[in-house]
């Protein structure tokens, strides 16, 4: 399938990204809606091939593209694709969003017998590179593409399952941090796969969040592995990390603020002027429509004025800002909203 | 000889203190001293889940300790029923959870199911991506004070709705109370399906569920 830059749009994602980073005048503020699963529906792909098929998840996202042009491609491996090339398993539904079967890592002597994952061989991983190089031939010139690692949590809680590592964390921390290790050293691996094919990275880390562990176990577990992986994936692709955090995370933002970041995207809980003043001097950020309340269930008026909203507050970051919404949007929303949300920031009076 | 008093507090602090291993001595301590075992369960591995709970609320204490901390109850309380005969039923109302179908994020309802036990509730747990019947015909089957239901997913919250309906249908709606929860959940979400009440946390459920059954 080509790819076709946005008629409504005087600059491409890339263009635009470039005038901005230069301090050049630029069309429109950048726009990310986050969307999911929803890109099955747009394509009618099943949900199993949008994971499987490079052909397909390739075509499903240039489809996605063509008709909102938006400013980022992200594709696989994942949270998803990792732990299954670790060993993990997951459910692909018919409809719906895939989850974790249950736990592999039932005990933590089999942690002695596997090696981290080697993206170049690994065919689970492989299937996204596939789909990288397809995608890559009809995107490199227009908008930027990043391969998604998930976060080293949330593939430590789909291994061992989230309350048992839950529990490790207060019991058993060092076996946590062997599994982290582990899991870390893979995602390394495909950073320099992405890095390859000229991709940047993006992470989510969801389990990663304070309101289930706190601020001390972030620091203990999260923070010097996360730090780790963005510094490795700015020295190996040359771009750094777009990071999403879901929830309530004000408690976890002084860790937040240290790493390598193209932007962090925020959870539409998330006082975004607040955001602005305490994150913006240090990295760019993103957010934060509500996915459920406004795009999905929203009025085309409500969309835009939400979208507005964000786009006053959110342009006085130092560092930068893109528009983005404050999670996944559910796979059930009807299209033509991700249009309105489109034309809300192409209607933005700058 | 160690005091009740001393022996109580020894519960609780194993309790609060996640000793899920010394809590089973500390309880072949106090029943060697013959005391009660019923309250040893409630002044002692009880009230140090409360003490948890609190520290919970207050922000000191997060998931990983609430597990931690209701092993060792789990443990003591075990240990405690081996001393107890089969017994009458001592709970204040009897509570059936479950995650909605389509949806397997447990962590929230685990936390529900754990401060209810520690509320004193008789609590049957359904587990996660429990299918519309299987709730109903719990129901149907069952003598139920409350039905929990909860979903992390938007796009299974209906899920919810469905339940209700469906127990209207079969003539089942006044014999069960129902509560609602999880992330994307709110009381106007809850008002609109027909349930009798939201609540954000845990630790509020339970003070909710005592006020349905009137034990509040």
């Amino acid at each position: 399938m080509k790819m076709i830059k946005s008629i409504a749009d005087q600059m491409t994602p890339l263009e635009r990204k470039r005038a901005i980073a230069e301090g050049k005048s630029f069309d429109r503020f950048p726009a990310v809606p986050f969307m999911g699963e929803l890109k099955c529906y747009l394509s009618g792909i099943s949900i199993w091939d949008f994971w499987h098929d490079p052909r397909k998840i390739a075509d499903a996202e240039i489809l996605a593209f063509n008709r909102y042009g938006y400013d980022r491609i992200v594709i696989g491996p994942n949270t998803r694709g990792i732990t299954e090339a670790l060993g993990g398993k997951f459910i692909y539904p018919e409809k719906g969003v895939p989850y974790a079967d249950r736990p592999f890592l039932d005990q933590y002597e089999k942690l002695n017998e596997i090696e981290p994952v080697d993206a170049r061989r690994n065919p689970r991983i492989q299937v996204f590179s596939q789909a990288a190089e397809v995608l890559m031939k009809e995107a490199g010139e227009i908008v930027p593409v990043e391969a998604s690692i998930g976060g080293p949590l949330t593939i430590a809680s789909n291994l061992r399952g989230v309350e048992m590592l839950l529990r490790d964390c207060r019991k058993y921390p060092e076996e946590v941090h062997r599994l982290l290790r582990l899991i870390t050293d893979s995602q390394k691996s495909c950073i320099e796969e992405a890095a390859v094919y000229g991709l940047g990275i993006a992470m989510a880390d969801p389990v990663a969040n304070p309101a289930l562990i706190g601020p001390r176990m972030y620091e203990q577990f999260i923070f010097p592995y996360t730090k780790e992986l963005t510094e490795y994936a700015f020295e190996k692709t040359g771009k750094k990390v777009s990071l999403h955090m879901c929830g309530n995370t004000y408690s976890i933002w002084k860790y937040l603020r240290q790493y390598e970041l193209n932007e962090l995207s925020l959870d539409n809980i998330i006082d975004l002027e607040r955001a602005v003043e305490e994150l913006g001097g240090y990295i760019p950020i993103a957010g934060n429509v509500d996915p459920v309340e406004i795009v999905m269930n929203g009025t085309k008026d409500e969309i835009t004025q939400a979208v507005w909203n964000c786009i006053d507050v959110g342009r006085k970051a130092e560092k930068g800002y893109t528009l983005a919404t404050g999670c996944d949007i559910p796979e059930i929303t009807k299209p033509e909203k991700i249009d309105y949300f489109m034309e809300a920031v192409r209607n933005y009076e700058k | 000889m160690q005091t009740k008093e001393e022996l109580l507090q020894r519960l609780s602090d194993c309790v609060f203190e996640m000793e899920d291993e010394e809590v089973v001595d500390v309880v072949n301590a106090y029943i060697e001293c013959g005391y009660d075992p019923q309250e040893g369960m409630l002044q002692g591995l009880v009230d140090g889940m409360k003490r948890a709970s609190a520290m919970y609320e207050e922000g000191e204490y997060f998931v990983p300790e609430l597990i931690v901390c209701s092993d060792a109850m789990y443990a003591g309380i075990e240990e405690f029923q081996k001393y107890l005969p089969e017994t009458e039923d001592n709970s204040i109302g009897k509570v059936v959870i479950g995650v909605v179908e389509g949806d397997t994020h447990d962590i929230g309802k685990n936390l529900v199911r754990i401060m209810m036990e520690t509320g004193g509730f008789d609590v049957h747990d359904l587990g996660r991506d429990v299918p519309i019947d299987t709730f109903v015909d719990y129901v149907k089957n069952n003598e139920v004070d409350i039905l929990c239901m909860s979903s992390l997913m938007t796009t299974t919250m209906p899920g919810m709705s469905a339940v209700i309906e469906k127990l209207k249908a079969e003539g089942l709606r006044d014999k069960v109370k129902v509560m609602v929860g999880g992330a994307p959940v709110s009381p106007a979400f809850a008002e609109k399906i027909g349930a009798d009440g939201y609540t954000r946390s845990a630790i509020e459920a339970v003070e909710f569920a005592k006020k349905l059954v009137g034990a509040a």
